[in-house]
């Protein structure tokens, strides 16, 4: 479970003036529902059966995260980096992903993608 | 022992900005484990013994701050200005260390293995041998 809570999220997100860093940290499993997290820093955090349904992660840093599990249905992801990021069992369904470049293996793994009409 | 938990420390840099203010700090021994840390002022801190493995610090201003025993495994240094820090026996392996200034920082028994110096400042190191 993660390291801090989503109250205490909420209130230092809601105090940043600009990109949240959140790199390598634990939130998994949380609740992050519809947040802001745009352009947040979270190379390497620990994302596994996170919650991010709804949420905005647009521009968001994504590489090396740990989305096993995790939810970004509907999420808002456009512009988001995903280098490296695991994406077993992390369901894609109806999120906005302009911008956003996947590795076959990423896609292959991940739930909910569209067909890349390209393959 | 840090003045400050991890948990402290992750809280304060979710909204700290771009140049967290950690200037002489006590972080010793501390998990910092790839956190970011990216344009940090950590001038003088104490991070002795503590974990930043995977840490990103790129940018970072590490002048005089004491890195004895730290570990910086596959950490990114790129950029950072480490002048007179005190790198004793750190662990460097993998470690980013692209265009770092290392001028006149103690890096005696600190372990380089397959670290990135390329364009790295070390000539004036104290005990570097490449």
């Amino acid at each position: 479970m993660g390291e801090i809570t989503k109250k205490e999220l909420v209130l230092a997100v809601l105090a940043s003036r600009s990109a949240p860093r959140l790199a390598g940290v634990d939130l998994s499993g949380m609740n992050l529902r519809a947040l802001s997290l745009a352009s947040a820093d979270l190379r390497g955090a620990d994302l596994r059966s996170a919650d991010l349904t709804h949420t905005d992660l647009r521009s968001a840093r994504l590489d090396n995260a740990q989305l096993i599990g995790a939810s970004l249905r509907f999420s808002h992801l456009d512009n988001a980096s995903f280098n490296g990021a695991i994406t077993d069992g992390c369901d894609f369904s109806k999120a906005r992903i302009n911008g956003v470049s996947l590795s076959e293996t990423q896609r292959e793994r991940a739930l909910g993608l569209p067909v890349d009409p390209a393959s | 022992m840090a003045e400050l938990t991890r948990k402290d420390l992750v809280l304060a840099l979710i909204s700290a900005g771009e140049h967290p203010r950690l200037r002489r700090v006590d972080l010793s021994g501390l998990d910092m484990r790839g956190l970011s840390l990216d344009g940090a002022d950590l001038t003088g801190a104490n991070l002795q013994g503590s974990n930043l493995t995977n840490a990103h610090l790129s940018g970072a201003i590490l002048q005089s701050a004491d890195l004895r025993g730290c570990i910086l495994e596959a950490a990114d240094l790129t950029g950072a200005n480490l002048e007179g820090a005190q790198l004793n026996g750190a662990v460097l392996v993998q470690t980013i260390c692209r265009n770092a200034d290392f001028s006149e920082s103690d890096v005696s028994d600190a372990n380089w293995k397959d670290a990135d110096l390329e364009g790295a400042h070390l000539e004036k190191a104290i005990g570097f041998k490449g």
